[in-house]
């Protein structure tokens, strides 16, 4: 067992929170708790993941594990009768979360509104789900139901739910500081004013639950989850300075703080959890994307399943602080896998080899050593999650009701709820193949899109993913069809398919047409996401390293925080011999994006020509580390070692890889060609 | 704003200031009371049920069309 670092671990999310919402309200001394935080912690951006869709993300962070493996796939799922679908359940959830893990290992631990946390688990604490907070649909002065199973355990029932919050419970003085001239709305033609009620409501019963635990519960880890801020945001972001294009100018100044209100309610209700937790609490604080609060605010919102989620930013917030935890430094290229992870650490406990993430070390006041096991979901023992028979996979149980309908075993749902039924279960079958895509596994993907796209053809979006994992498999041809196929449908070219062909001439290596697309979706919309990164990537091959450098120097304009974008103005800049410039790119996007071998790598190569050896044979170890195939990288040690740093024993071991496992390898993969 | 007590022992709530003084408690409420958390919607309700307070603004920011449908369905029954 390693040192454990921290007492008590409380981990606090806010969904949507974005350090470019948050720094210039700290500036301006508006958020005290956070800053006080920072000022005593590490902080840094925590990437996202793809879908980034709320239940998937959060399901990650509780699990260090990607959506395949958790089952949590989409805001709905069939019910298990098959007649209507339902917002997606705890039940769901086919892996340990790190509640059942640290119970597993004698911790008592307390979740609170977690999504998706319904219904309540059996943990040793206390567990309130996410339906607790949900009330108003209740009439005002109605009995204030509530869901059963939404509270474990029973004995404290009542007492949380006497804490909730009806928005109708709000008056002007909770009110006015959102909406200053709150009284002059007009509520029969604009019902913004009980949007924000809504939002404050449930955020302060949240928080009265946790608070409320807090006081008179035990607890060694608590989970709290708070998703105001997504709503303020989902709400209100197109309100917020500055004045976007097409918001009439009366509504921007009624609702142009909400948004940063709603920030300042959540640093109010922090400073309370932080003054509850104690000193020697660990206290992590995290979003599980961000949201996009700037000239990047997309001017619409896609018609279809989840799109509202084209307003996510990929980039969400982290902030820890606590005994062990460095004092005001950054962290750089932490991933919401990496939350589970690092609470195992923190309590000593090892990281299973099953986790997609790893332990935050450099957010640690000293080295650690890492313990590692197979996998927690074979450590036996009770762990808080609900039996296996109330545990279900809405999916494969579609699948069952869908035969027992077509034996005629059952009727099936009407119309209108069997095309619910489908579209949930489609839709979730596209979120699995992205999350495959995003985790490079393109192979795991490919299926689903082919059969999505023949069931849907008409379907865009299945179809321009679909061509999208061709190309990444290489298999350029078959995007191809794809994309001329949905052009056919469409009947008129948008940038996007302008983009996706030039990214395919690119990959067919027709340089020339690959430009001369890409410019045709300049002209239609300059502001595409990833349209001059491939436009520098083009140029990079085509060895133009000045217009390479343009175009990337215009992506780092659109968001300066895209890695890609500092990783290919870097390149550009070392192949014209500026070093120092291209080191400070490279180490920029290795700093948004830690796990990146090739920037590991060329960082190496640029320390190199910079003459600070050892860091470059850091840059190259973390690269092999990352990514250990890449033979270039292992040459490069294998010198460094022998002729600049005089340890021949590593350069040995690098050499002996070399023949060992690459060489294999490559005789391997020349077999299977032949 | 600081509490002096736990939040389910009602009768002896008192919410103090930063500089130790006792925290009149409006009966309209505050954000700084929902921040408070358990201990500040406590002590607010306790204040409200004093005073027999109704508040001014609950048809204003109450959802219209759950209040319609239950009147709908009362009305039906």
């Amino acid at each position: 067992m390693s040192k454990k670092l921290a007492k008590k671990v409380l981990l606090i999310g806010w969904d949507a929170a974005d350090w470019k919402v948050i720094h210039p309200l700290i500036d301006s001394g508006k958020m005290p708790a956070l800053e006080k935080l920072i000022n005593t912690g590490v902080m840094g951006n925590l990437a996202t993941l793809d879908p980034p869709l709320s239940p998937m993300l959060w399901t990650s962070i509780a699990t260090g594990k990607t959506a395949d493996k958790h089952g949590i796939l989409g805001f709905t799922q069939p019910d298990p009768e098959g007649k209507q679908i339902r917002p997606v359940l705890s039940t769901s959830r086919k892996v340990k979360a790190i509640w059942n893990i640290l119970m597993q290992e004698g911790y008592k631990t307390n979740v609170v509104g977690w999504w998706p946390s319904h219904p309540a688990e059996p943990v040793n604490g206390v567990y309130v789900s996410n339906f607790y907070h949900k009330l108003d649909k209740i009439p005002l002065h109605a009995p204030r139901k509530f869901a059963q199973d939404s509270i474990h355990p029973k004995r404290i029932e009542k007492m949380l739910m006497s804490l909730r919050v009806h928005p109708g419970d709000l008056t002007y003085a909770h009110l006015l500081p959102f909406v200053p001239d709150a009284a002059s709305v007009d509520q029969d033609k604009d019902r913004r004013l009980n949007s924000v009620a809504k939002i404050i409501a449930e955020a302060a019963t949240v928080h009265a639950a946790a608070t409320w635990i807090m006081e008179n519960e035990e607890w060694d880890f608590m989970a709290v989850y708070y998703d105001a801020i997504d709503h303020f945001s989902h709400g209100f972001m197109n309100f917020h300075p500055p004045r976007m294009k097409g918001i009439h100018k009366k509504m921007f100044e009624r609702y142009k703080g909400v948004t940063n209100a709603g920030y300042m309610f959540h640093d109010m209700m922090l400073e309370r959890l932080i003054e509850l937790a104690g000193p020697d609490t660990t206290i992590i604080l995290i979003s599980d994307h961000g949201f996009h609060s700037d000239h990047l605010r997309p001017r619409g919102i896609p018609k279809e399943p989840a799109g509202p989620a084209v307003q996510h930013r990929p980039y969400g917030i982290i902030c820890m602080n606590g005994p062990h935890i460095q004092r005001d430094e950054l962290i750089f290229g932490s991933t919401l896998l990496d939350i589970t992870p690092t609470i195992l650490t923190l309590f000593g406990l090892p990281v299973a080899r099953d986790m997609d993430g790893k332990p935050l070390i450099q957010a640690f006041d000293e080295p650690i050593k890492l313990d590692t096991i197979k996998s927690w979901e074979e450590v036996a023992g009770e762990c808080g999650m609900h039996p296996s028979d109330k545990r279900q996979d809405p999916w494969a149980e579609q699948d069952a009701l869908d035969q027992l309908i077509a034996l005629g075993y059952i009727e099936p749902p009407d119309e209108n709820a069997q095309k619910a039924i489908d579209r949930t279960v489609n839709e979730s079958k596209f979120y699995l193949a992205r999350v495959f895509m995003h985790s490079r596994k393109m192979k795991d993907a490919l299926p689903i899109l082919e059969e999505l796209y023949e069931n849907f053809p008409e379907e865009q979006r299945y179809a321009l993913r679909l061509a999208q994992c061709y190309v990444e498999l290489n298999r350029t041809a078959d995007a191809k069809k794809i994309v001329d196929e949905t052009v056919k449908k469409a009947k008129k070219r948008t940038p996007s398919i302008d983009l996706l062909y030039g990214r395919l001439f690119l990959a067919e290596g027709n340089m020339e047409r690959a430009i001369e697309s890409l410019k045709n979706a300049e002209q239609a919309n300059s502001r595409l996401p990833g349209l001059y990164q491939h436009l520098g990537q083009t140029y990079l091959r085509m060895e133009r390293w000045k217009d390479a450098e343009q175009a990337f120097i215009k992506a780092i304009s659109i968001d300066r925080d895209n890695s890609l974008s500092h990783y290919g103005i870097g390149l550009a800049y070392l192949r014209q011999d500026k070093y120092l410039e291209a080191a400070d790119e490279i180490l920029t996007a290795v700093g948004l994006t830690y796990f990146f071998p090739s920037a590991h790598y060329y960082l190496g190569e640029t320390l190199v020509h910079l003459g600070y050896y050892d860091r470059a044979a850091e840059a190259f170890e973390v690269c092999v580390a990352q990514s250990p195939g890449i033979k270039k990288a292992h040459l490069w040690l294998v010198d460094l070692y022998k002729k600049h740093l005089n340890k021949p024993e590593k350069a040995e071991e690098h050499e002996r890889f070399i023949v060992e496992k690459i060489k294999s390898e490559e005789k391997k993969h020349r077999k299977r060609k032949k | 704003m600081k509490k002096n007590s736990k939040s389910n022992e009602r009768n002896e709530l008192k919410i103090l200031t930063k500089e130790g003084k006792e925290f009149e408690v409006p009966a309209e409420g505050s954000l700084g009371l929902l921040a408070l958390g358990a201990v500040g919607i406590q002590a607010w309700r306790k204040k409200q049920r004093e005073m027999n307070y109704k508040n001014p603004n609950e048809n204003v920011i109450v959802e219209k069309k759950v209040d319609e449908k239950k009147k709908a369905k009362d009305n039906d029954e």
